[in-house]
């Protein structure tokens, strides 16, 4: 028998070589990811804020209580859960119809696989000053084009209600985000699909069976993990959407596009109550980690019988 | 009902060339088999029977009709596959989405599928998800699947190869009773020898992209149109010895050694044009002595040499002969063998009967006589 | 006989993995120049033995003697032993050298070396006219000499291989298993082999040893494990699980006779006799396919006869092999050709008692 920490053993280099190999990436992960963790979490149970000049004093879960009995919190809640609901069905939709469109051989499919990936390329910053040139009210070419051929334009970074049932600034934003969002939702689709088995494929062609049926019982079971997987990326995602909003509309008119993130940032760097804003920040953790269980259940669920 | 008519096939997948100049006529209702070693194209073939590849060059025809360009969705035809490739629902679902798309209509369905699983012997399981069923009954409902949607051929895909061996059997006497009474056109992709033989009205045996032979198992397996065919078939293949034809006698050699002394097999391979030929003959048709009763029998080849490799089987025994730098092997039963006492480095002679030898020409391989 | 002559001589070898039992008591003991086939199902020991008797794991007890000499504590390189896991297939896209030299290459030998060695080993196998072309270039039995080849470069005095027959196209596999034969008594070298293909061991193994979950069940000459299987479970594994097989009981007053294949049989008097003998109640009959009968009608059967169901044949161009039911049994039988029935049709299975194997029905060991 080898005994463990006798010579032999480190000689063989069964024990030691692994922990020195993750020792370079441990340490990085404990510097910038763990350390910060713990450490905001003990500053919501501070009372620690910029302007009051005092020694930050510990409060207990008062800060907590602060953020869930706080209705401006809630209505920033509320709101984001309104455009998380838009976002993401506009992005799976698409994604949905473009990777069923990209399952297709057909020509110049490569070519448009291409084009697909260039929001993805480009820093979300950038494509929202474009966007906001491009749907600026009065020198826009959306506008423009639409005042041409409708005679009306939208005032779409207003507080309006858009036909949508959502205010025009906040459709905006969605519309922007699914601009850049999509694509990435299409290509786990499409990864999903090319996991379905080609003798099934290949069945179904020579079954000749309807599209809503392939669909159900081909295309469906395979995407679905995928589906769960883009699912839980884009919530958590969405729910951070900070840079387009910030460029676009940076939260305004008044509150109309004061989403989460954005309100949390308000809070800690104009507020300086840095206290709230990460009790603030755990809530919304809580309720990401709660989610990301519900989609995964949901949609694996079926399967793990 | 149909028959197909594949003309001139070509395929190639770059610059591979998995099919040459394939062309094979298949009877209306019959079961036709293509057997061959994996990568001989058979697969690839099949695919352009059902449309899920088009030729590179070459014409399909069912009937007289030319359905090359026609895609799998309206050739209507039913395949099956290895791995039976079946939809993730239940099995009544399974079998009746083809029909769902034929428009049938609901009753018509429901009844349909269950005389189908009845026939299959899955009338039971018709509501279960076909993850709850093990390989064999997976596979009856892909079978079951084809079926239904009665279509002109049927197409299989080695779709027996993953079950266990005695289903296989059963379920082979099982497609073999379905296609006697549906006299249905069907073709049968496989590289199981036996199970080509066991199952074909006729069999086209593939390799490199080329079919060296179309015939039925007798013919096949007896009368191989290439050494090639006589190799592939049987375990062990066919024996294949290089023999010359002496000028004066017309007696048969190998090397030095005169196998057969009769003129009639030499005057017949001089007349064709050649001295030197493949000598082809069948493991278990040689008749192994230690030594040879007195007068030459006229009707058989008799070869010498020595035992080199003794391969034990169970319930035969591989013998292994080499005679001047050649080599060929013998099957005995285990009975023969233990009268027989041989023992390596033994010397034996070889009898095979001439109406149980076939002769190749040396440059192409193909059979002579 | 004294221990010196054997090459190799493993003694009550014994290793327990994560407190489950996967060798023990392995005892074997070859001579130079013999072919051990270890022969058993996936998991039951075959590579941890190799790798054993390799030097590459340790065994908890026992030892490993080579040449007389105990080589418990040396490492791999100093025992004069080549374990080889890759299969004997070929990498098409190499040149023959440098498919034999593979194996050479990966222990970084040096350049000369491989050369030498090579060379050698090809003049051996008479293949040293092809080293320069590519391996899919070459004809199926120059193709088998270079994959032994490869097999054999590394030098030693016992070449271990793991399953070399496995993942080959059946032709291959055929053809590969004589020349290897032919060659191993040419190159006079030990070999220990490890297969879960009964036809592998049978047919190669100058000894064929029985691994069962880690234990040796049975070890001997091909010839008498197939006629002489210790137990039933031997019988069954050799015949890929479809051994015909009969249970046979009798009451405790050792009149009344049955059998688990139902009410329709004849027995003959030798096997009463023989329940008798050996005092147990019940016997389990057994026979290979060639050892078995079934047609339409059995007339005189000297054995047991049962009435089954005809579910089907395999051809094999020489010969049939036809497929009874009755109840769960399966029988097999080869015939020269089919039996004048069709699908589902009642046929008779005899099997005579002279092939019949008889095991205990209690414990299952062999009896006669």
């Amino acid at each position: 028998m080898r005994k463990p920490f006798s010579k032999e053993f480190f000689n063989k280099g069964r024990m030691l070589n692994p922990w020195l190999m993750i020792l370079p990436a441990f340490l990085i992960l404990l510097v910038f990811n763990i350390f910060p963790l713990l450490w905001s979490l003990g500053i919501s149970f501070y009372r620690f804020s910029v302007i009051i000049r005092e020694a930050p004093r510990y409060v207990g879960g008062l800060n907590y209580i602060n953020v869930i009995t706080s209705a401006e919190a809630w209505d920033r809640i509320i709101r984001t859960g309104i455009y998380l609901a838009y976002a993401l069905s506009l992005q799976f939709g698409l994604g949905l119809l473009l990777s069923l469109l990209l399952f297709e051989d057909f020509k110049g499919k490569r070519m448009l696989i291409t084009l697909f990936t260039i929001p993805l390329m480009i820093a979300p910053v950038a494509s929202s000053l474009f966007f906001r040139y491009l749907f600026d009210e009065n020198l826009g070419p959306v506008n423009n084009f639409l005042k041409s051929i409708a005679g009306y334009g939208p005032l779409w970074f207003s507080s309006n209600m858009s036909p949508l049932g959502i205010p025009y600034a906040l459709l905006t934003v969605v519309l922007v985000e699914t601009w850049i969002w999509t694509p990435f939702v299409m290509f786990l689709l499409t990864a999903g699909m090319s996991s379905i088995p080609q003798d099934l494929i290949e069945q179904s062609r020579v079954d000749s069976i309807k599209f809503r049926h392939k669909f159900r019982y081909v295309i469906l079971p395979y995407i679905k993990p995928m589906i769960a997987l883009a699912l839980i990326f884009r919530f958590m995602d969405s729910l951070k959407t900070f840079d387009s909003i910030y460029i676009l509309t940076a939260g305004g008119p008044g509150a109309t596009t004061e989403l989460i993130s954005v309100y949390i940032y308000r809070v800690a760097f104009e507020r300086w109550d840095f206290g709230s804003a990460t009790a603030l920040s755990y809530l919304i953790l809580v309720i990401v980690i709660f989610m990301t269980n519900v989609f995964m259940r949901y949609i694996l669920g079926g399967e793990r019988s | 009902m149909v028959s197909i008519k594949l003309v001139d096939i070509s395929k190639t997948f770059g610059s591979v060339e998995a099919l040459k100049d394939v062309s094979l006529e298949i009877r209306d209702g019959e079961l036709f088999a293509i057997l061959g070693p994996s990568g001989c194209g058979k697969t690839t073939l099949l695919r352009i029977v059902a449309g899920l590849e088009k030729p590179t060059k070459g014409r399909v025809y069912f009937d007289d009709i030319d359905v090359t360009n026609i895609p799998a969705e309206i050739r209507d035809v039913s395949m099956v596959f290895q791995f039976y490739a079946l939809y993730p629902t239940t099995v009544f679902n399974n079998i009746a989405l083809p029909l769902k798309s034929k428009g049938y209509s609901r009753i018509d369905i429901e009844k349909r599928v269950k005389e189908i699983a009845e026939l299959v012997g899955i009338g039971k399981a018709l509501n279960l998800h076909i993850d709850k069923l093990n390989i064999a009954d997976k596979q009856k409902v892909a079978l079951a699947r084809a079926m239904a949607k009665e279509p002109q051929v049927y197409l299989f895909d080695e779709p027996l190869t993953i079950l266990d061996p005695v289903t296989r059997v059963i379920m082979r006497s099982e497609l073999k009773k379905l296609q006697h009474r549906l006299k249905q056109t069907m073709i049968y992709v496989t590289h199981d020898q036996i199970e080509a033989l066991t199952l074909a009205d006729r069999i086209a045996v593939m390799n490199f992209g080329v079919v060296e032979q179309v015939g039925t198992s007798w013919d096949v397996y007896n009368l191989p149109n290439t050494t090639f065919v006589g190799w592939f078939l049987g375990e062990p293949g066919m024996n294949f010895v290089e023999i010359a034809v002496d000028k004066d006698d017309l007696s048969i050699n190998i090397g030095s050694k005169k196998i057969f002394r009769d003129p009639s097999l030499g005057k017949k391979l001089l007349d064709l044009g050649l001295e030197k030929a493949l000598l082809g003959f069948r493991a278990e048709n040689v008749v192994l002595v230690k030594e040879v009763p007195g007068v030459h029998d006229p009707n058989s080849i008799v070869i010498d040499g020595i035992i080199r490799v003794i391969e034990f089987f169970g319930t035969h025994y591989v013998v292994n002969v080499e005679t001047e730098g050649s080599e060929f092997k013998v099957k005995l039963s285990v009975s023969e063998f233990n009268k027989l006492m041989l023992g390596e480095n033994d010397k034996v002679k070889a009898l095979v009967r001439v109406d149980k030898v076939c002769f190749f020409n040396l440059d192409n391989n193909r059979r002579v006589l | 006989m004294g221990k010196d002559e054997y090459i190799i001589q493993v003694e009550k070898i014994a290793k327990t993995y994560n407190g489950r039992r996967v060798l023990n008591d392995i005892s074997f003991a070859l001579r130079r120049g013999e072919l051990l086939a270890i022969l058993g199902p996936p998991g039951s020991g075959k590579t941890t033995l190799l790798k054993i008797i390799a030097g590459l794991i340790k065994q908890d007890a026992g030892d490993v003697i080579i040449n007389g000499r105990i080589v418990n504590d040396l490492p791999p390189y100093e025992r004069g032993v080549s374990l080889v896991f890759e299969t004997l297939a070929l990498y098409p896209n190499m040149s023959v050298y440098e498919n034999i030299a593979s194996p050479l290459i990966a222990e970084k030998k040096d350049k000369e070396y491989i050369d030498r060695r090579v060379g050698e080993i090809s003049r051996l196998l008479k293949i040293e006219h092809i080293l320069g072309r590519k391996a899919d270039k070459l004809s199926g039995g120059e193709r088998q000499r270079v994959a032994i080849a490869r097999a054999l470069a590394k030098e030693a005095e016992i070449y271990l291989l793991d399953e070399p027959l496995s993942n080959l196209d059946a032709k291959i596999r055929y053809a590969l298993r004589t020349e290897f034969k032919k060659l191993k008594s040419l190159l006079g070298k030990t070999i220990i082999l490890a297969t879960s293909d009964p036809s592998d061991a049978l047919a190669l193994g100058d000894k064929v040893m029985l691994l069962f979950n880690g234990a040796v069940i049975q070890e001997g000459p091909p010839i008498d494990i197939y006629y002489a299987p210790r137990n039933i479970s031997i019988a069954r594994y050799l015949t890929g699980n479809i051994l015909n097989e009969v249970s046979i009981s009798i009451d405790s007053y050792g009149k009344s006779v049955s059998m688990d294949v139902g009410q329709e049989f004849s027995i003959d008097p030798y096997f009463l006799k023989v329940l008798r003998e050996v005092g147990e109640t019940s016997i389990t009959l057994a026979s290979y396919a060639d050892g078995c009968i079934v047609d339409k009608s059995v007339e005189s059967c000297s054995g047991i006869k049962v009435a089954g169901e005809f579910i089907g044949y395999e051809y094999r161009g020489s010969e049939y092999l036809v497929y009874a039911r009755k109840g769960e049994r399966v029988f097999r039988s080869l015939r020269a050709s089919l039996p004048n029935v069709t699908f589902g049709e009642r046929v008779e299975v005899c099997i005579p008692h002279t092939n019949a194997l008889l095991f205990s029905g209690k414990t299952g060991s062999l009896i006669r």
